[in-house]
């Protein structure tokens, strides 16, 4: 009988009102209130009460709003951090952890140091490194081999991944031209020379890209281009770094690799 | 008078007579109610009672606890505490001085213009 009376549609919509009102109540009052307000219906409504009998009660309650507003009054209103539920509290916390794990990802990604060079670098043609000299100026190495105009001409390094996670090298901003001429190939090495007996015999070994440096391991960087026209002792060209396209567990950046040493191209024996 | 002030008024006096039916005997919630709606014109609506007994316990003024007789539901009885018969007895002394005063300046007040107006024929 009393789950009757608690069901009568109206009884039904008048509780549904009352806890949205009450929603502002802090939870303790709430719900004795409530308590309160189900005992003051089962009591006053009949057995066999009429829809119009249970209204006249319903009525004489006052409205869910009113009610909530005399405890208001008396308690004053549930903190907002209260208000915000447990279920707001969890969206919240998901929000902040997922906010602090991107945050903490990039932070990891930046704190991810460049590939460096260290190791072997030479020119990669015999015919270029024969004739390569070394000149020191600002405290810079500088080699310097002649042009072969029309020839594909470029050198090597050893790129080395110091950090704590892989290094993928994508490209590099050269975008086809080499300090000779157009036609620049940047490609890498796709084992570790050195553990792979490899060091120091680059010729020996696969290039390609993109290629994946892990923790620890290096590759032969090498860059070729062909060499156009001639050069004079005054406008003597060369390269001392170049900008590689690297990505870093889900970030692609550019790191600047300087080379340690500059590769250069002097005056050639077929020129003017 | 404005509804909203009599509203106010009886907000007012509505505490001290709940205080007064409890120091007679204790009383579930639907009883008080129908008690203060018997004695007329004090309440508003009969859900008003609630907070003002949550606030009356919440003074001290008044306890309840759950109570059940054989074969009726259990039901929450509110007694009165002695906070409560102190503050009862205050406001018994206080209300009578202030109702009195009260109608005595409302019975000035309504003699007054009748009085004006007589004045106003005689001229």
């Amino acid at each position: 009988m009393r789950q009757t009376r608690l069901m009568h549609p109206l009884v039904v919509a008048y509780l549904w009102q009352f806890d949205s009102a009450a929603s502002v109540l802090p939870v303790p009052r709430a719900r004795e209130l409530r308590e309160q307000v189900v005992a003051h219906v089962e009591e006053a409504i009949g057995p066999d009460a009429s829809d119009e009998e249970v209204a006249a009660v319903l009525r004489g309650l006052g409205s869910a709003d009113l009610l909530v507003a005399e405890e208001v009054a008396t308690t004053g209103k549930r903190s907002w951090a209260a208000r915000v539920g447990w279920r707001g509290w969890t969206l919240v916390g998901v929000l902040v952890l997922t906010l602090a794990a991107v945050s903490g990802y990039f932070i990891r990604i930046n704190s991810v140091g460049p590939l460096f060079v260290q190791g072997s670098a030479g020119w990669w043609y015999p015919q270029d490194s024969k004739h390569a000299v070394m000149t020191r100026a600002d405290m810079a190495d500088q080699s310097t081999v002649p042009i072969r105009p029309g020839h594909r001409q470029g050198f090597f390094v050893e790129l080395f991944n110091s950090t704590s996670m892989t290094q993928t090298v994508l490209g590099s901003n050269l975008d086809g031209f080499g300090p000779g001429g157009p036609g620049a190939r940047v490609r890498l090495s796709t084992v570790d020379p050195e553990l792979t007996g490899h060091g120091g015999f680059p010729h020996a070994l696969r290039y390609a890209l993109p290629v994946s440096i892990p923790p620890g391991q290096s590759r032969y960087l090498r860059i070729t281009w062909i060499s156009r026209g001639c050069v004079t002792a005054a406008d003597v060209g060369g390269m001392d770094a170049v900008e590689l396209r690297v990505r870093v567990g889900w970030t692609t950046r550019t790191e600047y690799v300087a080379f340690g040493e500059g590769f250069y191209l002097g005056p050639g024996g077929h020129c003017p | 008078m404005a509804e909203a002030e009599l509203t106010e008024l009886r907000r007012g006096v509505l505490g001290p007579c709940v205080l007064a039916l409890l120091n007679e005997r204790p009383r579930f919630g639907l009883e008080l109610v129908r008690d203060l709606a018997s004695a007329g014109g004090l309440l508003t609506s009969d859900g008003t009672v609630y907070p003002l007994l949550n606030r009356l316990r919440d003074a001290g003024l008044v306890t309840s606890q759950w109570h059940a007789s054989e074969g009726e539901r259990p039901r929450r009885y509110y007694s009165i505490t002695q906070a409560g018969r102190q503050s009862l007895a205050a406001f018994r002394t206080e209300w009578t001085q202030f109702a009195a005063t009260v109608s005595q300046v409302l019975g000035q007040g309504a003699a007054e213009p009748a009085g004006a107006a007589a004045k106003g024929r005689l001229r």
